[in-house]
């Protein structure tokens, strides 16, 4: 009777743990939803509060109308009860029972692998970001991540890139994309994959919810990378849940003068594998889903760093300033100017227009301070 | 005493004023309005005169008795006193005549100051 | 008796005539001011009072009338004192000629000396329209006076020289057409050009590296393009915008008259100045308000955007402005002028500034930094940015990073061009333009309507179909779209082409094209 994990999952202050006990204290939900009063209110071990809550919704709450509000929002609802619920996520100890699905979870999404950071990244960590999802899911890797500014965008448009699967989870209602920021990114995973949340239509983003949430995020994959995390904060909250979940996590080691640095960097201390190299990543993965090597679908790419420049296709110009760009460092205009000058013929125009085109192009990003990055992959 | 000494004081001012050239016309102007204490005649100026006597060591300065309201009163029996003459076009002027008195109260020196005040530094008195 | 003297005032910056009727007649003494006077000019009743009888005439104990016409401007300042008194001295018989012929300016101090009135100038050319010949002013005002061709200067000092000057006695100076007709017989005038302050100037140079943000000032000063400086502080953005003036040409005389006429108005001229000869450079505080901003008031003084005129107007520290004032100066900025709906009309200040803004990118000031690291969450960066309406942004040509310097050797190495290398080729393109512009109303490119933008921004095909991609694929509106062609127009001209090409507009698309986030959603 998967509908009253609908229900119950709607009640506030009811979560998967109370679900769990008044399904074994009344011997289903259904008997749980149905029971008169102070039968539940026998129940030991729930504050009043909740009790008369649960009592006051049961007369209020009718399913109906919330599969009615999903369907019109274009989501589906997944239960633990449906044989499609992530096979992963139903193996930790507190699985959500209800998942508010838009777009599509495949059986593939069990190579998946959570990357996470703070949203004030850089834009080094948002190109490694970008370039391990681009590289994982290039493999078959689903990456799964937050749908946050910096390094969350910065992984489900690698995978984007890649042509792989992509997965944001929410704190919000799938109803309400957070951030607003965010709405044509979110359009863009429900079709390369899923956007989906635990919490009923029409939750507000509340800042109780994003913990909750993380454990989903770590849930649903079977390896965690942090890229950029300054202490406490969510990334790293990610990255508890991913090894108390059994999960192995990788960090990327980052600039040490740097606050974005500083909870990658306990992590390493603490035993977290130092990220920077994809092999290494997706050896663990498969390992994880106990799969050899060798099954790997799609090719192995090569570690990112010392790579050359694509330069087909461009201009004496445009071939030198890639060659200057990083695909980390930003470099800055001045330096562009200085050492791509004596060979534009017709001043800094030129180089201005050489730029320009590369960044229509894709090929290089300009950043925040007048500075520029090329972009990887 | 007091209306003694004032009465000795003008007499000394009108002396003065009469040896200056003055033409004196009038004395104590009185109306229900305001007083003068002397009108004469300059060439054509008519001067409407107040009077102050100062004893001798007094500390006040004559001229700070000669008060807005005293000054009001002084400009309404002027005016009074060109309308009852038929004089309203005339030129006029307003002096003060300072009298100092000596320990028996007897005038010493007149000082004459001439155009003391004028309308417009009293406006709203009226 | 009565008599007529002539002097003037300022409503705005434009100056008027001003009818001094003096009355004097019997009756109870009295004087009394007629036709609109404020309370500086009630309480010169007792300057003019104290200044006659101390230059040794006695103040006629009579009743004084005094008719200020036109009646239907309510007249203010000080200015009239010299005039009241000349009037009265008249009325009484002492000027016995003609006292009209002359236009009278001044303020008396008690002991009858003339001391500097505000406005001399705005007076000066009114009476110049009116026909005058002939001005009597402070001595220390004469050289604003003097900058008006066809006016015969009488500098008076005191109320006993402007009385001989006027009884045709001893005339002192006269100085006609900025010339001193007279030897000086006592104490020299200073000469007619501004003394050398002995400075060295400021110079572009002195900016070491920042080449992308001093490009953006050669075209801002070439063009007459708004600009606006992101950087973290100290980086140099205030010391650019200081040297944006070191770009500009010299005023023309009639620009310095217009300039001078302002600030004469304000009473913001020092003693003993003759006509503003270099730009204004006018950097108002945020804490200003509208009025401080845009002008008006009760006594109608012109704001800091007037005062800039012809100048330069820093805005730093942009979106610590209040929203209102900067809402107030979009107007202005657009239409090179102000307007104050008054009573008696419209009063209009000119107010054709080189707008030129600061900021920090981020409330923290080191978004995008190379060594200090942000700490502002993407929210208060986006909070921040719309402290400062769009509409307001959109409306500045030029927007320039200017990164913190840090490779301290390497850009102490880099030859910097001089302002006077930059200025020369500003030159050049100030002449096209204003070859470009003539009988069009309009002097620079930063000016052109839409229509002028069709009419004068001929691009290749290339170019063209840049823009076009550009726009498109940058995500910027139709309007920045016409900013950025007047903005290439200015960039041709400076290369000498008469076709812009596809790298003048990609270097005007750097202008219009800043990152605010290191990871765009």
């Amino acid at each position: 009777m998967w509908k009253y994990y609908v229900l119950f999952n709607m009640v506030e202050g009811i979560g998967p743990k109370r679900i769990e006990k008044l399904k074994v204290h009344f011997g289903s939900l259904e008997r749980a939803w149905e029971a008169p009063p102070e039968e539940i209110r026998a129940v030991a071990g729930l504050p009043d509060t909740v009790i008369e809550g649960l009592i006051r919704a049961r007369s209020r709450l009718r399913v109906d109308d919330e599969l009615e509000r999903a369907r019109r929002a274009g989501a589906r609802i997944i239960t633990v009860e449906h044989e499609a619920y992530p096979q992963n996520l139903r193996d930790i100890y507190d699985p959500p029972p209800v998942l508010y699905v838009k777009g599509d979870l495949a059986a593939a999404d069990r190579a998946a692998c959570a990357i996470v950071g703070t949203r004030r990244a850089s834009s080094y960590g948002c190109a490694v970001a970008s370039q391990f999802a681009y590289e994982l899911a290039a493999n078959g890797v689903t990456i799964v991540s937050g749908l946050a500014l910096g390094v969350d965008s910065a992984a489900h448009r690698g995978a984007l890139k890649a042509g792989g699967r992509t997965i944001a989870v929410l704190g919000s209602g799938v109803d309400c994309t957070y951030p607003p920021e965010n709405s044509r990114l979110c359009r863009e995973i429900i079709e390369s994959g899923a956007v989906l949340s635990e919490f009923p239509m029409g939750t507000a983003p509340l800042k109780g919810n994003f913990v909750a949430r993380n454990r989903v995020i770590s849930g649903l994959s079977v390896a965690c990378i942090v890229v950029e995390a300054p202490e406490r904060s969510g990334a790293l909250i990610t990255s508890y849940f991913a090894m108390e979940q059994g999960r192995p996590v990788f960090a990327v080691p980052g600039d040490i003068r740097r606050a974005q640095s500083r909870g990658t960097h306990a992590l390493i201390k603490d035993g977290a594998t130092l990220a920077n190299d994809v092999d290494e990543i997706l050896e663990t993965i498969y390992a994880q889903l106990g799969m050899p090597l060798m099954h790997m679908p799609g090719p192995l790419r090569h570690d990112m760093v010392g790579r050359d420049p694509a330069t087909a296709g461009h201009g004496p110009i445009e071939s030198l300033i890639l060659e200057v760009l990083d695909d980390f460092e930003p470099v800055s205009r001045d330096e562009i100017y200085e050492r791509a000058g004596p060979h534009a013929k017709s001043g800094n125009g030129e180089i201005e227009l050489a730029l320009l085109n590369l960044q229509m192009s894709g090929a290089i990003r300009p950043l925040p301070g007048g500075s520029f990055v090329r972009v990887g992959s | 005493m007091a209306l003694e000494v004032g009465a000795r004081g003008e007499e000394a001012v009108v002396a003065h004023l009469e040896s200056c050239g003055y033409k004196v016309l009038c004395r104590n102007y009185r109306t229900r309005r305001g007083e003068i204490d002397i009108v004469a005649l300059d060439g054509d100026t008519l001067v409407f005169l107040e009077v102050k006597a100062t004893a001798a060591g007094g500390a006040t300065d004559p001229f700070e008795r000669v008060n807005r309201e005293k000054r009001r009163r002084i400009v309404m029996a002027a005016r009074h006193y060109l309308a009852a003459m038929g004089g309203a076009g005339a030129a006029c002027r307003f002096d003060a005549a300072v009298v100092q008195l000596d320990r028996e109260n007897a005038p010493q020196a007149v000082t004459i100051v001439r155009d003391s005040f004028s309308l417009d530094r009293m406006r709203g008195a009226f | 008796m009565l008599s007529k003297v002539y002097s003037g005032s300022v409503l705005g910056i434009q100056g008027y005539i001003v009818e001094v009727e003096v009355d004097v007649s019997g009756g109870l003494p009295d004087f009394t001011i007629v036709g609109l006077p404020d309370a500086a000019i009630r309480e010169s009743r007792e300057r003019v009072r104290a200044a006659i009888r101390n230059a040794g005439w006695g103040f006629p104990a009579r009743r004084i009338t005094v008719n200020l016409a036109p009646a239907i401007i309510r007249k203010a300042g000080t200015g009239f004192d010299l005039a009241l008194a000349i009037g009265i001295l008249g009325a009484t018989g002492l000027i016995s000629g003609p006292v009209a012929g002359f236009l009278v300016v001044g303020e008396l101090a008690l002991d009858g000396t003339v001391k500097p009135a505000t406005g001399v100038l705005c007076i000066a050319l009114a009476a110049r329209e009116a026909g005058w010949k002939k001005i009597i002013v402070p001595r220390a005002n004469w050289q604003e006076a003097a900058a008006v061709d066809g006016l015969d200067v009488y500098p008076v000092k005191s109320l006993r020289e402007a009385f001989d000057v006027i009884r045709g006695g001893r005339a002192g100076h006269i100085i006609r057409d900025g010339m001193s007709c007279k030897a000086p017989s006592c104490g020299g005038f200073p000469g007619l050009e501004s003394p050398d302050t002995g400075e060295t100037p400021a110079d572009i140079s002195d900016v070491k590296g920042q080449v992308h943000a001093k490009r953006a000032l050669e075209i801002a000063a070439a063009g007459w393009h708004s600009v606006l400086l992101s950087g973290p502080p100290g980086s140099g953005k205030t010391m650019l915008a200081n040297r944006l003036a070191t770009l500009l040409p010299p005023m023309t005389k009639e620009e310095s008259i217009e300039v001078t006429a302002i600030y004469s108005a304000a009473g913001l001229l020092a003693d003993g100045h003759g006509l503003v000869e270099h730009r204004p450079f006018r950097s108002p505080h945020h804490t200003s308000s509208i009025q401080g901003m845009v002008g008006g008031g009760r006594l109608l003084r012109p704001g800091e955007i007037t005062l800039a005129h012809r100048g330069v107007l820093f805005l730093d520290e942009l979106p610590e402005f209040r929203r209102d004032v900067l809402e107030a100066l979009r107007q202005p900025l657009e239409s090179g002028r102000v307007i104050l709906s008054r009573a008696i009309g419209a009063v209009v200040f000119p107010a054709r500034v080189l707008l030129i803004c600061a900021r920090n990118p981020c409330p923290c000031g080191f978004l995008g930094d190379a060594r200090r690291e942000c700490r502002c969450s993407p929210r208060a960066i986006a909070a921040y940015d719309g402290r400062v309406s769009g509409p307001f942004l959109d409306r500045i040509d030029l927007h320039a990073e200017v990164p913190g310097q840090y490779n301290g050797e390497m850009t102490q190495d880099m030859a910097s061009e001089t302002s006077g290398k930059v200025f020369k080729r500003i030159m050049v393109a100030r002449a096209v333009q204003a070859e470009r512009f003539c009988g069009e109303g309009i002097s620079f490119n930063g000016e052109m309507s839409p229509s002028q933008v069709k009419k004068y921004c001929h691009m290749t095909d290339g170019a063209k179909s840049l823009i076009t991609r550009a726009l498109n694929s940058l995500g910027l509106s139709a309007r920045a779209g016409a900013r950025i062609l007047k903005v290439s127009r200015t960039i041709a001209d400076l290369a000498g082409r008469d076709v812009i090409a596809e790298e003048h507009v990609a270097e005007a698309i750097s202008y219009r094209n800043p990152q605010r986030q290191i990871y765009p959603p």
